[in-house]
């Protein structure tokens, strides 16, 4: 069975191996196992509730530079040019607004200041060779870019192993490569699925800003306020991109919506419920 | 059915004969004897038991745990190579609100999991999963049936879904490790 799923990410992840060209069966099993241990590695180092992960160091050790791995090195940069040229429609300074509402956890280190930005700005990252500094009191939330990048460097790993052709499924953010042509359906918030078509070299994230116990994600407006609730969905060329770029879609006005979101590389896909 | 950039519009025939109607989606992903090859692809032999829980030891789970082990009785089986303890192969079912999941969880010697692999997928939506037609759809649907997987079943971009009732189980297992198997 080229087909596996398990939970990570706080989700669950889906990987089929479609096209495994000269590949025996038990190199095809090791390049599933692989590419989810390539998953989990993402969570372990970029991690919001884990002690030890490099994005909890980087967060504890205020305006100190932190060695971090290659690959939080990477993520942190996405994010840090995201938020810049997105004028912060996609924002990953917002981890304090975002444990204030309850829905990432209060980490230990927590207490050990009182003046925490709640909402802070691109250029509060530094980032030189393999550390970084944060240069004010924010704290960085990569929930928002994190699930697409590790799908992207799962991805990564099954072309090197010699897969031509794969799809992963992280709990929504979704990426196919090679000749598989994927029939996608995308399910609103109000639980309703919108058949879509296949999907083929591309990838697509959706966010849906209406939080519930089953569905913990949260999206936040540019000022860190809550939002009305809706369904945002993005494709683009890379799972990173159209996760963070959900987050944009949710934060622009209806008429500026397609085009800007187009000047970022991704493509809005408007539902009928909106 | 739109047009949209980068979305390619299939062919009917590929999406229609799912029913997808029920708007539930079911999978099935390994066999127990798949499962146990993946997470102890080391082992030579696996060898089946069950646990019968005592009252008292059903009380300690939950108490470890913090989860009710509903089941008196757990299957396990114990991976060995050359006659070395490798480690459990658990396999366990979380029925939530909106989804019945079979998972299997290999638990090492001294405690630790080496991994999980979900069996099978059942997400359901309200009362869905009592009416008998939807039941016969997916039983039909097993490992070897050739018609089956993404040629129909669609696969869904939405709001993501919580994992919490599988890491809530596979912390009853620890559980189950740690007061019911021997640790040798």
């Amino acid at each position: 069975m080229l087909k596996r799923m398990r939970p990570l990410l706080g989700t669950f992840v889906e990987i089929q191996l479609v096209d495994t060209g000269a590949l025996a069966e038990n190199q095809c099993q090791n390049a599933l196992s692989g590419a989810f241990s390539a998953i989990e590695q993402i969570h372990n180092l970029l991690s919001f509730h884990q002690h030890s992960s490099d994005l909890s160091r980087l967060n504890s050790a205020q305006n100190q530079w932190v060695p971090l791995h290659p690959l939080s090195i990477q993520c942190l940069k996405l994010a840090r040019a995201l938020t810049r040229i997105s004028k912060g429609t996609f924002n990953c300074t917002l981890g304090k607004a975002i444990v204030d509402k309850g829905a990432l956890p209060a980490p230990d280190y927590i207490n050990t200041r009182s003046d925490w930005l709640s909402i802070g700005n691109w250029d509060d990252i530094e980032i030189q060779a393999q550390q970084a500094r944060l240069r004010r009191p924010v704290l960085i939330a990569l929930d928002g870019i994190a699930k697409g990048f590790a799908v992207d460097i799962a991805i990564k790993y099954l072309q090197h192993q010699g897969v031509a052709s794969a799809w992963i499924n992280a709990g929504g953010d979704i990426r196919v490569y090679g000749s598989a042509i994927i029939p996608i359906s995308i399910k609103d918030h109000l639980g309703q699925l919108h058949t879509m078509g296949g999907l083929q070299n591309a990838a697509l994230a959706t966010s849906t800003t209406h939080a519930s116990a089953q569905y913990p994600g949260l999206v936040l407006g540019k000022k860190a306020e809550p939002v009305a609730a809706g369904t945002w969905s993005v494709i683009a060329n890379r799972a990173w991109r159209a996760d963070a770029l959900t987050k944009v879609a949710v934060n622009l006005a209806e008429h500026e919506r397609s085009d800007c979101l187009r000047k970022l590389g991704g493509n809005w896909i408007a539902l009928d419920s909106h | 059915m739109r047009n949209i950039p980068g979305f390619i519009t299939l062919p009917l025939a590929l999406i229609t004969p799912a029913v997808i109607v029920s708007s539930a989606h079911a999978e099935d992903y390994l066999s127990i004897a798949q499962a146990q090859k993946v997470l102890f692809p080391n082992a030579s032999i696996f060898l089946e038991s069950a646990i019968h829980l005592s009252d008292e030891q059903r009380k300690q789970i939950k108490k470890i745990a913090g989860v009710r082990q509903r089941n008196p009785i757990q299957q396990n089986w114990r991976a060995e190579q050359d006659g070395q303890l490798l480690g459990y192969f658990l396999v366990d079912d979380v029925i939530g609100k909106h989804e019945f999941i079979s998972y299997a969880a290999a638990i090492s010697p001294d405690g630790k999991v080496i991994g999980i692999e979900i069996l099978s997928y059942r997400e359901t939506h309200g009362g869905q999963i009592r009416k008998p037609e939807w039941r016969q759809y997916f039983s039909g649907k097993t490992l070897n049936d050739k018609f089956k997987l993404n040629k129909d079943i669609p696969n869904i971009s939405g709001a993501t879904l919580s994992c919490r009732n599988v890491t809530d189980g596979v912390k009853r297992l620890l559980a189950i490790h740690k007061i019911a198997l021997p640790q040798a």
